[in-house]
């Protein structure tokens, strides 16, 4: 009577893992590559770090990022790192450290919105491109080939100048310039996933095109993205920096990362730490982004895959 | 004639390459009777999967259908709307593929795909819902324990099963008839066995139509009750099953037959059919199968048309116009 409800809960648990098979499998399989892979675990911990910053980071500040401090700015200003300070201040007397913290948040919203508006025009053309073919995947490759033949940076300097200098213009621009590479994925990969047999058993039963298109196509075709898409999150913050840097993103006092680098320039190289602390994080951002591609495109990798199973499979027998 | 189902009538399509144009179907005329089991075969290439395709105008660029006629109960469904079409196939046509490997989607489970084929011509069901006829429909095709089948992957079955799965997924709007493009050929010879015999009794249950299409002599003579013959994407002869194999009529069928080796007999040598598959940009004039036919005279070189020559047994070859 007693061991009843162990048992009953025993069995729920040992149904439940049986329903998940497939997906415990997928969760262990990642597991086992961060594992093995230890810059993809950096990546991971970088990554990890600065969306939990950029989530909670103008929370935790220990001084106020943007208000000034006239009554101390005269003593404050420009202070090397020290435990008060511990990234130094900046020439108004502002705290480094809180001013990069809340950056975070800033790179965070520019990264997602700019994901958020290319991802799914990028998705869409290239869907249409690779699915109808044709006069649709000419005019479609056409103009996102106009975009490509830019440089993604002059392209993008190009339409914030337009736009106006804000960080709202500068989160546009980068969207505009974006979306060309996730059309070519999408429609190389749905030129080949296209030419399956389910595809076409959908089409018999009855299905609707865009059915096709978004539950059977786009399900095939999600994984190259989502490696490419990870990798860029990376690039999308660079660039914004540098945007900010050259003065067309954000406009002071956002404590935004480029613009910090570009602020303390004047005072480099005596006052170094003006420039490097949001400099590093700049870095260390992106560096893990990428690390964290790079590990995500193993794991997706059949290949890869298969070379670590097999690995496993020896060691165990 | 009430009790045609499926009518083709002068059914062209043709495959613009870069090499030329190709007449992979060149007016293929034939009907299917209500509650029968239609054989198409023919070698690889000699249009029978393209025929069914184009039956509900699921022909891929660069092929297109040029000319004819589909009657399905006398709606002419290459003149319907995509809309009309897409109502009729799944619900009253529906299609068993040849690799079940390929036709069902890897991300799903196969009790979602089964629903879905449901929910599909069923607005007011949701694919959720539609799990337990998913389930049901997994216990006609003779799955062991269907409610834990129907949440497997397609990968994590057998090809046997795959096949069940997908006949399933034809069988499940319970459809006036059945498209099975050779749905053994992917399959062992004991599984095949059983594939057809589950077809078989599917379609008496559920009193539906199949046409099956396959290259294999021995599955046509298993399973049909009608069978025809195409060659280089033309229809050579249409016959009951029986009288085919005990009185083939064209050549190219009684080569064909012929090539067949007999398991009771021992045999020294295989008579293959001389020569090759025409190259289907330049085909040759008149009768296709001329160049390779022994029989072959001056009046070859015009097209022969179907005649027929016993009750039911349609044959087109110039030896039997001349009565």
């Amino acid at each position: 009577m007693v061991s009843m409800p162990r048992s009953r809960s025993f069995k729920f648990l040992m149904e439940l893992r049986e329903k998940n098979q497939a997906r415990i499998k997928e969760l262990r399989l990642m597991y086992e590559v961060l594992k093995k892979s230890p810059l993809a675990l950096i990546g991971f911990i970088l990554v990890l770090g600065f969306i939990v910053i950029g989530i909670i980071g103008p929370y935790i500040t220990p001084y106020d990022p943007i208000k000034i401090d006239f009554s101390n700015m005269i003593k404050e200003r420009l202070q090397p790192p020290s435990w008060k300070h511990w990234f130094g201040t900046d020439e108004y007397g502002r705290d480094i450290f809180s001013r990069v913290l809340a950056g975070a948040r800033i790179s965070l919203m520019v990264s997602i919105v700019v994901m958020a508006i290319a991802i799914p025009i990028g998705i869409i053309l290239g869907l249409l491109a690779g699915y109808y073919g044709g006069v649709v995947d000419e005019i479609v490759m056409r103009i996102t080939d106009i975009f490509l033949s830019f440089p993604a940076l002059i392209l993008a300097i190009a339409f914030s100048a337009t736009l106006g200098a804000s960080i709202w213009s500068a989160m546009i621009a980068l969207a505009l310039v974006w979306w060309p590479g996730y059309v070519r994925v999408v429609r190389a990969q749905t030129l080949s996933v296209r030419e399956s047999l389910f595809v076409e058993a959908a089409k018999a039963i009855g299905v609707k095109t865009s059915r096709i298109l978004f539950r059977h196509i786009l399900p095939n075709v999600i994984t190259p993205l989502l490696v490419l898409v990870t990798l860029d999150f990376g690039s999308v913050i660079l660039t914004s920096a540098a945007l900010s840097f050259i003065g067309l993103g954000a406009q002071p006092p956002t404590p935004e990362w480029g613009r910090l680098v570009a602020d303390g320039r004047k005072w480099f190289p005596t006052r170094w730490w003006y420039t490097f602390f949001p400099g590093l994080a700049i870095f260390l951002t992106v560096l893990g982004w990428n690390l964290l591609g790079d590990g995500l495109r193993d794991m997706l990798d059949p290949k890869f895959r298969r070379r670590l199973e097999f690995r496993k499979g020896d060691t165990n027998e | 004639m009430s009790d045609i189902l499926l009518e083709v009538k002068d059914l062209k399509v043709n495959f613009y390459t870069y090499a030329g144009v190709v007449k992979a179907v060149d007016g293929v005329s034939f009907s299917v009777r209500k509650g029968e089991f239609f054989s198409i075969v023919g070698e690889t290439g000699c249009g029978k999967s393209v025929t069914a395709r184009a039956i509900t105008k699921l022909i891929k660029p660069p092929g297109r259908i040029v000319g004819g006629k589909v009657l399905f109960e006398g709606k002419n469904l290459l003149k319907l709307p995509e809309k009309e079409l897409k109502k009729i196939r799944g619900k009253e046509i529906a299609y068993i593929y040849q690799d079940p490997s390929s036709a069902l989607d890897p991300l799903y489970t196969v009790g979602y795909q089964i629903a879905e084929t449901v929910a599909v011509h069923n607005p007011l069901i949701k694919i959720k819902n539609a799990f337990t006829k998913a389930v049901e429909i997994l216990k006609e095709v003779a799955i062991p324990d269907p409610v834990k089948r129907s949440t497997n992957y397609p990968h994590e079955l057998s090809g046997g099963m795959k096949q069940r799965v997908v006949i399933g997924i034809a069988m499940v709007n319970k459809p006036k008839l059945i498209i099975a493009d050779e749905p053994t050929t992917a399959l062992d010879v004991t599984i095949q066995a059983q594939i057809l015999d589950l077809l078989k009794e599917l379609k008496e249950k559920y009193n539906t139509t199949i046409m099956m299409i396959t290259h294999n002599l021995g599955v046509v003579a298993q399973v049909s009750d009608r069978v025809m013959v195409m060659y280089a994407g033309k229809v050579v002869e249409i016959a009951p099953v029986e009288e085919l194999f005990e009185k083939p009529l064209h050549p190219y069928t009684q080569g064909l037959l012929a090539a067949v080796p007999n398991p009771l007999k021992k045999v020294e040598e295989i008579k293959a059919i001389p020569g090759f598959v025409p190259d289907m940009i330049n085909v040759p004039k008149g009768c296709r199968f001329r160049p390779r036919c022994k029989f072959a005279t001056e009046k070859c070189l015009q097209q022969p048309s179907l005649i027929e020559v016993e009750k039911d047994h349609w044959v087109a070859c110039w030896k039997y116009w001349k009565r």
